[in-house]
């Protein structure tokens, strides 16, 4: 009998949190299997425990999330939104290759007709310029420091 | 304003073209009005995905975050990109081959499409679901055959040498299945290579052929061939093959391709069928079936037909050549398919209802 | 009779008979079977066994599955945006033609002994070189990978201190490093040859921009008197490598936030691999990340 209550309570508690998690609209959460870090016999020295966790984090055997299981339809709207996604990937690339064609091509058309016209120039313009380093002002684009950097009156809404 | 006019196989305009039926097949979208419902404008959060049976499940179900927005843009992104295909599909200068390309391209990505053909039969296809006739179901159905039965077909007619031994090669096009669906035999679709014992085999089979290719379905003409290459030859010392059975001038459709009594008449007959009688003791026997589809004729665009009568008068059924036989005829194999015998407690039952003579029981003998 | 003949056995007229045995007919050696393969056959597809590994990798039904494009990559941006334009622009020369590199040289064929000999090889390389083909559209230099690795000499007596050093790669790259093993006996050094002595990890795509981007903007301005990567630095085929004092490591946001776990850090080898077909390009190319290189060096070579 008492099993049978506890199993009641805890089928019961299930389907509350299900149903709680449902209501405030969170996200499922994701479990997680971890491999046991915390030493099972005490005959371990510190040293070989020191070991055994610095492997267990490395170890990513265990740490994998559960394989989604997906209903048919999410399937399809999965494979959809891959495909389009590829599709889209596929043709930003042919774009910039051909974009990146024609500015050689535009170069070299360039570089003949000033071979032509002004040799001089010509002699100037198609120094090798193998090796050249660029500048270190140059910088990779950040979203951040944004304009204000610390919002003091933050509130939550 | 863009509409599609009767009788002028112009599609409509408008950007919705995956929604719009009043041209294309009904068996290009979800007839459950249920999944279709979640699989384009999400599911009700209450109920779950329609596709899932028990409701309890339903309701345990998690759907991915934001994956209806997500798909909604997706889905938008790739009907434009349909709608160019068949806009240039249904421009008059462009070869059929290069419209049915086109065909395929403007549907392939069609997640209604995509549903039907992933979660319903394909072998035993409903016309309203998958419907063959439409070139982008050919072309997933293709791709689907080649991803396993076509390479479990090839695999076993090499390593029974099948091919060279009735035919040098095969480039398969067409998926070619057997079926003994009488009271005796297995009504089940027989995986290429299985031994089958004599009473399954006692009457003769159904075929199913499906082309895959752009072919003219009212005029293409087949051939059906099953031969036995393993019938021995004690005059020789050696074997020789023999014809089973014999089918010529077989119309088949797209969908409608199961080739049994109803599909031909006595006149398609070339050769009835003699069930497999191995005798005791001389091995295994191969029995190979292949089809073949038939020329056709260059002026008129018509099917070249075999003339039975004719070639059943000089057509050897105990000592058959395949390869001259194909050759003569001009045929063209596109699919194959193989089953094996051997002698079994049934044969002498089998000869009995076929009035065949008795079988010999061979023997080893030290020489 | 063709249809009697099974095979193209060892004898090509042979009839298979009814008679003998097969055996008798075996080839003694192997046999090229005859070429009817018109239709390849993947046969871990024919399988009924593990249903599940034979979806592709990037479908979301197969164990391997792992999303991909999840984040904002913003080197590899900053690239397609600015600098691929640049470089293709930076390595143009006007009718630039091929470079061919040192090939193996051919025998004069003056006696009978050269035939079949391999070729000589090239003058003034141990092997061949490959051409340098002139920089289009299709071959601008880009990032390809980045290889790190530590080696710790520390680990002749104590091989546990190179999972301490797999572990600082780790949790500098995010990624699973390997441990590397000696390969042969070297007695002067007291190195023993299987024993583990340092790790390396490969690491491509986002990894390898986040570890670039904090490289360049956090470690490297934190190094006091740094003068940049040494001029010559370089593989000749496109490959810059760097290094880091187990004291610079730690200026990594990584160990620098909880300096109390690492009380040992070991120092890295960082081998920067891109498509580039000369020191030089590649040179550019590293230069765009913000990454300096020691010019004063240059002048002196």
């Amino acid at each position: 009998m008492l099993s049978r209550s506890a199993n009641l309570t805890k089928a019961e508690c299930a389907s509350l949190a299900t149903s709680t998690t449902k209501a405030l609209g969170l996200a499922p959460r994701v479990q997680v299997r971890t491999k046991r870090t915390k030493a099972k016999a005490s005959g371990i020295t510190p040293q070989t425990q020191r070991i055994i966790t610095q492997l267990s984090v490395m170890s990513a055997r265990k740490k994998q999330p559960r394989m989604l299981k997906l209903s048919q339809e999410d399937l399809v709207k999965h494979q959809t939104i891959q495909t389009a996604w590829h599709t889209y990937q596929d043709i930003q690339k042919h774009q910039r290759q051909e974009a990146l064609k024609l500015q050689f091509q535009k170069t070299d058309a360039a570089m003949d007709l000033l071979q032509r016209a002004a040799p001089d120039v010509y002699r100037h313009a198609n120094v090798d310029e193998q090796g050249k380093v660029f500048p270190m002002e140059l910088r990779v684009p950040t979203d951040f420091p944004p304009r204000k950097v610390w919002y003091y009156d933050y509130k939550k809404e | 304003m863009y509409r599609r006019l009767l009788h002028t196989g112009k599609v409509s305009r408008n950007a919705a073209v995956w929604s719009d039926f009043t041209s294309r097949s009904q068996s290009l979208g979800v007839s459950n009005a249920a999944i279709k419902q979640g699989l384009l404008q999400g599911e009700q959060r209450t109920e779950g995905p329609a596709s899932i049976k028990r409701r309890a499940n339903r309701l345990k179900y998690n759907t991915p975050e934001h994956i209806d927005e997500t798909f909604a843009t997706c889905y938008e992104y790739l009907q434009k990109r349909a709608v160019k295909a068949y806009a240039r599909a249904n421009e008059s200068d462009i070869t059929p081959e290069l419209k049915n390309q086109l065909l395929v391209k403007a549907e392939q990505t069609n997640p209604e499409v995509q549903y039907n053909f992933q979660f319903n039969e394909k072998l035993d296809n409903i016309p309203s679901v998958i419907d063959y006739e439409q070139p982008v179901y050919r072309h997933l159905g293709r791709k689907h055959w080649e991803s396993y039965q076509q390479m479990l077909l090839m695999q076993r007619l090499e390593t029974l040498k099948v091919i060279p031994d009735t035919l040098p090669t095969l480039d398969p096009r067409a998926r070619v299945d057997i079926k003994f669906p009488f009271s005796t035999g297995v009504n089940q679709w027989i995986e290429p290579g299985k031994f089958l014992s004599s009473g399954v085999t006692s009457l003769e089979p159904v075929f199913k052929i499906q082309e895959f290719d752009l072919v003219n379905p009212y005029e293409q003409l087949y051939t059906i061939l099953v031969v036995n290459p393993d019938e021995p030859d004690l005059l020789n010392d050696s074997f020789k093959t023999t014809l089973s059975y014999g089918l010529t001038n077989i119309k088949i459709g797209y969908n409608d391709n199961v080739v049994d009594s109803r599909k031909f008449f006595e006149r398609n007959v070339l050769a009835k069928y003699l069930p497999p009688v191995p005798e005791k003791n001389a091995g295994d026997q191969r029995f190979a079936v292949w089809v073949f589809r038939q020329p056709i004729d260059p002026e008129t665009g018509k099917g070249v037909a075999i003339d039975n009568d004719a070639a059943t008068q000089t057509l050897d059924r105990e000592n058959l050549d395949v390869r001259s036989f194909v050759k003569d005829n001009k045929l063209d194999a596109i699919g194959a398919h193989v089953w094996r015998s051997k002698w079994d407690s049934n044969v002498k039952n089998v000869r009995d209802q076929y009035k065949l003579p008795k079988g010999r029981v061979f023997s080893r003998v030290r020489t | 009779m063709l249809s009697n003949v099974r095979s193209a056995r060892t004898l090509p007229s042979t009839l298979r008979s009814f008679s003998t045995s097969q055996h008798s007919y075996k080839a003694a050696c192997s046999i090229v079977p005859p070429v009817h393969h018109l239709v390849k056959i993947d046969k871990s597809k024919l399988t009924p066994r593990f249903p599940g590994l034979k979806y592709e990798k990037d479908d979301i039904r197969s164990p391997a599955y792992r999303p991909t494009d999840t984040r904002q990559d913003r080197l590899q941006e900053h690239y397609l945006n600015t600098l691929q334009s640049d470089l293709l622009l930076i390595n143009y020369r006007h009718k630039a033609e091929t470079k061919e590199g040192l090939k193996n040289r051919p025998w004069d064929g003056t006696s009978p002994y050269q035939l079949n000999r391999p070729m000589k090889k090239p003058r003034g390389s141990k092997s061949q070189l490959p051409d340098i083909r002139p920089t289009k559209w299709n071959n601008i230099p880009e990032l390809e990978s980045v290889t790190i690795n530590t080696y710790v000499r520390e680990a002749r007596e104590n091989e546990m201190l190179t999972i301490s050093a797999a572990l600082q790669l780790q949790q500098l790259t995010g990624c699973k490093p390997k441990v590397v093993y000696s390969k042969s006996d070297v007695p002067n050094w007291k190195i023993r040859k299987g024993h583990a002595m340092g790790a390396k990890v490969t690491i491509t795509g986002y990894e390898m921009s986040q570890f670039l981007n904090t490289l360049s903007e956090i470690v490297l301005p934190r190094i006091r008197e740094y003068k940049g990567i040494s001029m010559s630095s370089g593989d000749r085929f496109g490959g810059i490598s760097l290094g880091l004092t187990e004291e610079e490591v730690k200026f990594f946001p990584e160990i620098d936030l909880n300096q109390d776990l690492w009380p040992k850090t070991f120092g890295i080898h960082i081998n920067i691999n891109t498509t580039a077909q000369t020191t030089e390009q590649a040179r550019t190319l590293i230069s765009s990340l913000q990454i300096p290189f020691n010019t004063e060096n240059a002048q002196r070579m």
